[in-house]
């Protein structure tokens, strides 16, 4: 019995050679922003916060400029302009494209501020005004530790010096998103159809002796996925791989039915879900709150200060 | 004759399954390795807007800081031996890498000095200056780490089971990191 199940052991090693190459192990070092205002050291009362998240939301109604306020107690022994082109990098401030996004970071344990200027807004706001907007405007306050009112002013310095300038705001492209799963918003059904007629027929697919029928189906549902993603490529790569797994897959169920079969264990339909527990998790699209920022870059353009 | 179809099938899926393989990773060193080449014209962009800054900012420093002028003297020399790198047809992203560390050096002199006069420092054009430099040295680090960061990306898909096999096949060989000059990290003395 044992050299019957090499179609799985095929599968296995196939999947872990094709996928060993995706995974990597991503340090999640940085918060979710939770706005364009993220007060993570909690130096901010909650009214300026909202405040002023409400300029800066529109602002970005109007510029389609993504300013973030971040405040940090720790920067976790990196520099500042170490700290803030992660940062940028990792939540992509400004929109995709247009690189316009602006940021005004605050370490209050290492007493440091940033402006991190995307490279969409370098030839806006200069690393001289950007210095000179923390001189003039965020580090009186700070020194002061009144954190609120130096970020607020420091947030109109660099609003001012946007609208001074001959910025002319740029065209809004939507956010970034798999085709997969865009293809698939509102037609989750076809998935669910496909599963439920899938399930019913392996349960035949496994009585008989034969694995062929498994790829038939297989190919026919993974055409009809490839359809839904779209083009002429998608359905024949898409019938491809899933003629194989359902062949793979026959093989394999049509091995356990044979094993429960001879072992005298029930083979009642209920029994074959076994072979489809893999098959959950597909949902986790949207979510609600803050819809992140529009992937914008920056290049360590900008200006930093002690206080 | 079903079996011998059924292996057949299989067989041929698989050759399809190994062929899509090779053919993307193949794909993925050609897109690393040009994403080296992108990243490094970015390094030499901020190479290039460092050197466009240096007139603007010894016009403007070195009239006050008349006793410094063995900074200053630095500065033009390396200025010119990077200008004479890059006009060079001949010269490697290495030779340019060494001629841009030694501007980098200079530069870095002239910052030190600079804080040494908190007066002068706190003045405004001068202040400015020193911002776009900061500025400039920024971005040329940013850029260097990418392209550091680009090079660990191609250098771990190549080395690493079962891409190492395929890169061994059509000859994708290990690029080098861009390494900083001993010294230009250091802050240099400054004589009174």
């Amino acid at each position: 019995m044992i050299g019957k199940a090499w179609p799985l052991l095929f599968a296995v090693v196939v999947a872990a050679t094709l996928f060993s190459g995706l995974t990597s192990v991503f340090a999640q070092e940085f918060p979710k922003p939770v706005g364009f205002v993220n007060d993570f050291a909690g130096v901010i009362p909650d009214d300026t916060e909202s405040q002023l998240e409400t300029s800066l939301q529109q602002f970005e109604q109007e510029k389609t400029v993504e300013v973030a306020v971040v405040t940090v107690t720790s920067l976790e022994g990196d520099t500042i302009e170490g700290y803030a082109v992660r940062l940028f990098q990792e939540w992509g401030i400004g929109k995709k494209g247009e690189d316009n996004g602006v940021l005004l970071l605050v370490a209050v344990g290492e007493r440091d501020v940033r402006i991190e200027v995307g490279y969409g807004m370098e030839p806006y706001i200069t690393d001289g005004q950007a210095g000179r907007i923390l001189d003039e405007r965020v580090i009186p306050d700070l020194r002061q530790d009144n954190y609120a009112m130096g970020i607020l002013r420091g947030i109109q310095g660099i609003e001012q010096a946007i609208y001074a300038s001959d910025y002319v705001p740029g065209t809004v492209r939507p956010p970034p998103s798999s085709p997969f799963s865009d293809a698939f918003q509102g037609k989750v059904w076809i998935l669910i159809v496909l599963a439920g007629i899938s399930m019913y027929l392996f349960s035949f697919f496994a009585r008989s002796k034969a694995i062929w029928p498994g790829g038939i189906w297989g190919a026919i549902a993974g055409g009809a996925i490839g359809w839904v993603i779209g083009g002429a490529l998608a359905i024949i790569l898409g019938s491809l791989v899933a003629w194989f797994a359902g062949v793979l897959l026959d093989a394999a169920l049509s091995t356990a039915y044979r094993n429960q079969v001879s072992g005298g264990k029930p083979t009642s339909w209920g029994k074959s879900w076994g072979g489809f527990s893999g098959m959950g998790g597909m949902g986790g699209w949207g979510g609600g709150g803050f819809g992140g920022f529009g992937g914008g870059r920056s290049g360590g353009g900008g200006a930093s200060r002690g206080f | 004759m079903r079996i011998l179809l059924i292996v057949l099938g299989v067989l041929v899926a698989f050759a399809i399954i190994i062929g899509m393989y090779v053919s993307s990773t193949y794909n993925g060193f050609v897109t690393k390795s040009e994403a080296i080449k992108g990243q490094w014209a970015q390094v030499e962009t901020q190479y290039q807007r460092r050197f466009d800054l240096i007139p603007n900012l010894v016009e403007a420093t070195k009239g006050i800081f008349q006793q410094e002028q063995a900074v200053f003297g630095a500065i033009a020399d390396a200025r010119t031996r990077y200008a004479g790198t890059v006009a060079n047809p001949a010269s490697t992203p290495d030779d340019r890498a060494a001629a841009a560390t030694r501007v980098e050096s200079a530069l870095a002199r002239l910052l030190v000095v600079v804080e040494n006069y908190p007066d002068i420092r706190s003045q405004l054009n001068v202040t400015q200056l020193m911002d776009e430099l900061a500025g400039t040295e920024n971005r040329v680090a940013v850029e260097r780490g990418r392209y550091n960061e680009q090079v660990r990306a191609y250098n771990t898909a190549v080395r690493r089971f079962p891409g190492a096999m395929i890169a061994g096949m059509f000859g994708f060989g290990q690029h080098t990191y861009f390494e900083a000059a001993t010294g230009s990290e250091q802050a240099p003395n400054v004589q009174f």
